[in-house]
């Protein structure tokens, strides 16, 4: 048992679980780098602990001083978010030796999900479907026997890489030898390892998971989300239910991902993904950690996911014995990040100089901000989530729009306005997504609703009129142009 | 007034008398209504629009709807002075240094008979809270200098004529 949680993590996540601990009359410590002194975690929790540094690998990733804050303070758990040391078995091995409570799985598990080959074989020895393929392959006649044997389109993969260095999609079978010479020949340059396998290539699948929650008894779980709006394998926008989900499939889903779980003796909350191509289904990876979406989940569920992590570790029993609820109406999310989508996502830097935060009934932000706060290049550029829920896919849309419009946040570019471009567009509306989406609509990158650049024209227009104005009246009068006192758009924008 | 204005690549001419803007042959009221640091309600045929605004280097970052807007305006008679070779974007031969926008001199780095390089700084113009440095466009010999620091100046002012130019 314990009474203080360490939470091992900063921004939005760190607040979300600081929120689960008060809830639960549990006392909440932060910890933070030297950039983070005064970051909303930090104000937020009972206790702060300082952990110096600057870079991840000097404060959040550091177990040694993560261990001793624990230890200092009396903190009896550790909750370690999302990224950073959420899914690292050693860490949450030195937590289970020195008799504290990791909140998540135990380590064994988090090892097993963790390798990704060894993942592939435990699922496959569970009944659990994995996308078709090969083992490693030595030659091209037996590239071509396994190619044959699952059908084309195949994709082959570099066993030692990533990064989509060695991918090769081979369309139909005259073209295979080529391609298994050209990945060998790129995987050797860029890994030092030769080693090559094969998959069936999945055409536009859709990313669905199910989110599970084990105790000690039973796991159970709590229907999907669709992430299938993702660039570079970074989700932009996440819903619940998925638009191509129905009953029966979420209960295929669902069973499978009960299953995957079990196989490696899981507990806590947890994702399972898969990868959906018509009405096929393959495991993709498990995380063992709460997930960033995991708020529509919560809006459709009205289960507090991070609140139930909590209770799980403190030995009551998951949604306290009850079973899982019954869905309702439709959740999305929109991640918020310091990054700008006209410049192809680069991230921005800066102060935030004001927020505006939106309301309203259905409307949820979960962000790690405040003013005054600089955002640097340290850490994940996710600011913040907006969440909403309403009665159906349809209603979530307008009402995720009304509250895009109404957030501001000035200080540094955003994805906020890409985020608004595809709310706006035919087949994010019809639910006719897939992984590849945000390629396939280069388009909304640069989009500008005509009726608001007219907005914004004469806004300026005026602004610099008064500029004008103001300068040739007050020459007798330094202080009217130049009155230090006033800020900049004072000055400009005073009415005349 | 006239008014060149920049955004999102392409250029648009307004025309605004008294209240009234012309935008790209579309007649409409136009006011403005601050409401704070950075904030203003703006309306346009007496629709409104919740906007946001800062004064950019480059001229005003307007958001509105979730929207943010990078946007130039030039005056008819700056740009105008601009194109004869006045002013900070003038050709390396510049013969003169004219006030780029209303401001407040609060330096002059230059005396008169002094050889100036390109890049050299001529004086700091102080508006909109920024201070901003002036530099020479080309080399030169600084002829005569027309203002003093704590001279409120107005755009497109003569600031330093020069005595003569190095060809380069």
């Amino acid at each position: 048992m314990f009474d203080t949680v360490l939470i091992a993590n900063r921004g939005e996540i760190a607040l979300r679980v600081i929120r689960a601990c008060r809830e639960e009359g549990l006392r909440s410590v932060a910890v933070y780098s030297s950039p983070d002194q005064e970051a909303p975690h930090v104000l937020a929790a009972d206790q702060a602990v300082a952990l110096g540094g600057t870079t991840p690998a000097e404060s959040y990733l550091s177990e040694g001083l993560l261990l001793k804050a624990a230890a200092d303070t009396g903190a009896g758990a550790i909750h370690p978010g999302y990224g950073f040391l959420a899914e690292s078995a050693k860490f949450a091995r030195s937590v289970e030796d020195a008799n504290l409570t990791f909140i998540g799985p135990p380590s064994a598990a988090i090892e097993e999900m963790g390798d990704k080959p060894r993942a592939r074989a435990r699922m496959v020895t569970a009944g659990v479907p994995v996308v078709p393929g090969s083992g490693e392959l030595s030659s091209i006649a037996s590239a071509r026997e396994v190619a044959e044997e699952i059908g084309f389109p195949i994709m082959i993969k570099a066993a030692g890489g990533g990064g989509g260095k060695g991918m090769h999609v081979v369309q139909n079978p005259a073209d295979l030898k080529a391609a298994f010479e050209r990945a060998q020949r790129e995987a050797e340059g860029a890994f030092g390892d030769g080693r090559i396998y094969l998959e069936r290539f999945l055409l536009r699948p859709r990313h669905i998971e199910i989110q599970i929650l084990a105790d000690e008894n039973r796991i159970l779980h709590l229907g999907e989300r669709e992430c299938s709006i993702q660039r570079r394998h970074q989700k932009l926008i996440e819903e619940a239910p998925s638009p191509c989900v129905d009953e029966v499939l979420r209960e295929r889903l669902g069973a499978v991902a009960v299953q995957a779980a079990e196989a490696v003796g899981y507990l806590g909350a947890g994702t399972v993904e898969f990868l959906l191509e018509g009405s096929d289904f393959f495991f993709l990876e498990m995380n063992t950690r709460i997930q960033v979406e995991h708020p529509v989940t919560e809006m459709i569920t009205g289960v507090d996911l991070v609140r139930e992590q909590l209770r799980i570790a403190l030995g009551y029993p998951a949604l306290n014995g009850l079973d899982a609820p019954s869905p309702r109406g439709h959740a999305l999310e929109c991640r918020i990040s310091a990054e700008d989508p006209q410049k192809d996502f680069l991230p921005s830097v800066g102060r935030v100089e004001s927020l505006e935060i939106p309301t309203g009934p259905g409307i949820r932000w979960d962000g790690g901000i405040r003013v005054g706060f600089e955002v640097g290049l340290h850490y994940d550029p996710l600011l913040g989530k907006l969440i909403v829920h309403a009665e159906n896919r349809a209603q979530a849309i307008e009402r995720m729009r009304v509250a895009l419009e109404e957030l501001w946040i000035d200080g540094l570019a955003t994805t906020q306005a890409y985020h608004l471009s595809v709310l706006g567009e035919e087949d994010f509306q019809a639910g006719a997504l897939s992984i590849e989406y945000v390629q396939e609509h280069p388009e909304l990158l640069r989009l500008v609703p005509p009726d608001l650049q007219k907005v914004a024209i004469a806004t300026a227009v005026l602004c610099e009129n008064h500029l004008d104005h103001e300068a040739s009246l007050g020459v007798s009068d330094n202080k009217k142009v130049v009155g230090r006192q006033l800020s900049p758009w004072v000055q400009a924008g005073r009415e005349w | 007034m006239r008014y060149y204005v920049g955004v999102n690549g392409e250029e648009v001419q307004a025309l605004l008398n008294d209240g009234s803007l012309e935008l790209e042959g579309e007649h409409m009221s136009a006011t403005l209504h601050p409401l704070g640091a950075t904030e203003a309600q703006m309306s346009l045929d007496g629709m409104r629009h919740r906007v946001y605004v800062r004064r950019t280097r480059a001229g005003w970052r307007i958001h509105t709807r979730g929207r943010t807007f990078e946007v130039t305006v030039e005056d008819e008679r700056s740009r105008v002075i601009r194109e004869l070779g006045g002013g900070m974007a003038s050709r390396s031969n510049a013969p003169e240094v004219r006030a780029p926008m209303p401001g407040l001199i609060v330096r002059v780095l230059v005396d008169s008979g002094q050889e100036v390089e390109a890049g050299d700084g001529m004086l700091v113009i102080e508006a909109m809270k920024m201070e901003n440095e002036l530099k020479a466009e080309g080399a030169g010999l600084v002829g005569q200098i027309h203002v003093k620091p704590g001279q409120t100046v107005d755009k497109g002012d003569l600031l330093v004529s020069f005595e003569s130019v190095t060809d380069e």
